[in-house]
C-alpha cells in the first residue's frame, strides 16, 4: 500500500495472520494493549474476515527486506483525529530504530491521506520507553488517568519532530 | 584519551548511566536508559564522536557495546 523509510506497509493477508497472532498475545506485547487478553486463532481469523467491511479503520501489516515484522493501524474518528497502534514483533528488529522509521512513516500517511488535524496515541503509563517514543515523534501528553496516558500531535507538531529526526531518518531513506 | 574510554564516554554521556555499567555485555534494551530514543541519541554521539557515518545496517545492528567496538572497527578506529 505505501512504503516509508524501508519499511513497507502492506494490507494484512490470511497468511499474515498467525504470525501476528503469536507477536500480539506475547505478553510484553499485549499488556502493553488496551485488550490485554490472549487471542484465539478463532478470534483472529474472526477479526481478518472482519477487515474489509471496516469502514476508516485501515490495517498493516509491516515488512522490511520481505520480512514480516509487525503490524500497524490507525483509525478515523469523527472530530478529525486519527487514533494510531503499532507493534514491532520480530526479534530482530524489536524496540529497533525500524519503529521509529514505522511510527515516521505512519504519521505521515495519516497527515497525507486522512482528513485529519491531529493523530492520537494512548499508551500504558507504566510503559516509560513507548512513551519516551512518542514525545520523540512529536507527541504531547493530554491527560492521564486510570494507568493510561493519552497523547496527540498536530501536522506542526510532527513536523518539528522530524526535524530533530532528520539525521538519523536520513539513514532509512 | 584512548578509544575505548571514548567510547565509555560517549555511553555515559548518552544513556545517562555510570562508567562501570559500560561493559562489552551491555546490551540494547536491557536496561530502562537504553531503549529506542536513547539508541538515537547514541548514534548521533558516536559518529560525532569518532567523525564516522553509520549506514542503516550497523545502526540496527548495534545492540551491544561489544558490537559497537566490532562496527566502529571496520571504520578503523581501533579497540585494544
Amino acid at each position: 500500500m505505501f512504503t516509508g523509510y524501508q519499511v513497507e506497509f502492506r494490507s494484512v493477508k490470511k497468511d499474515d495472520i498467525e504470525q501476528l497472532r503469536y507477536w500480539r498475545n506475547r505478553a510484553d506485547i499485549r499488556l502493553m494493549m488496551l485488550d490485554q487478553r490472549e487471542i484465539s486463532p478463532a478470534q483472529q481469523s474472526a477479526w481478518f474476515e472482519n477487515l474489509e467491511s471496516q469502514v476508516d479503520k485501515y490495517h498493516f501489516s509491516l515488512w522490511f527486506r520481505d520480512q514480516l515484522i509487525g503490524y500497524a493501524n490507525a483509525e478515523l474518528t469523527g472530530d478529525h483525529t486519527a487514533i494510531t497502534g503499532l507493534y514491532i514483533g520480530h526479534e530482530k528488529y524489536r524496540g529497533s530504530m525500524l519503529s521509529l522509521c514505522v511510527g515516521v512513516a505512519l504519521s505521515e500517511w495519516c497527515f497525507d491521506k486522512l482528513p485529519v488535524k491531529q493523530i492520537c496515541v494512548q499508551v500504558a503509563a507504566k510503559n516509560h520507553a513507548a512513551l519516551r517514543f512518542n514525545e520523540t515523534l512529536g507527541y504531547r501528553v493530554i491527560t492521564q488517568q486510570e494507568g493510561w496516558v493519552y497523547l496527540a500531535k498536530t501536522s506542526s507538531e510532527f513536523n518539528d519532530a522530524k526535524v530533530k529526526l532528520a539525521h538519523i531518518l536520513s539513514r532509512f531513506s | 584519551m584512548t578509544n575505548s574510554e571514548r567510547l565509555i564516554n560517549v555511553f555515559v554521556a548518552s544513556l545517562n548511566i555510570k562508567q562501570d555499567t559500560v561493559t562489552d555485555e551491555l546490551a540494547y534494551n536491557t536496561i530502562p536508559q537504553w531503549d529506542s530514543v536513547a539508541h538515537m541519541v547514541l548514534i548521533a554521539a558516536l559518529e560525532q564522536e569518532f567523525d564516522v557515518m553509520l549506514d542503516m545496517d550497523e545502526i540496527i545492528d548495534m545492540n551491544s557495546v561489544k558490537v559497537a567496538k566490532e562496527i566502529l572497527s571496520k571504520h578503523k578506529i581501533e579497540f585494544i
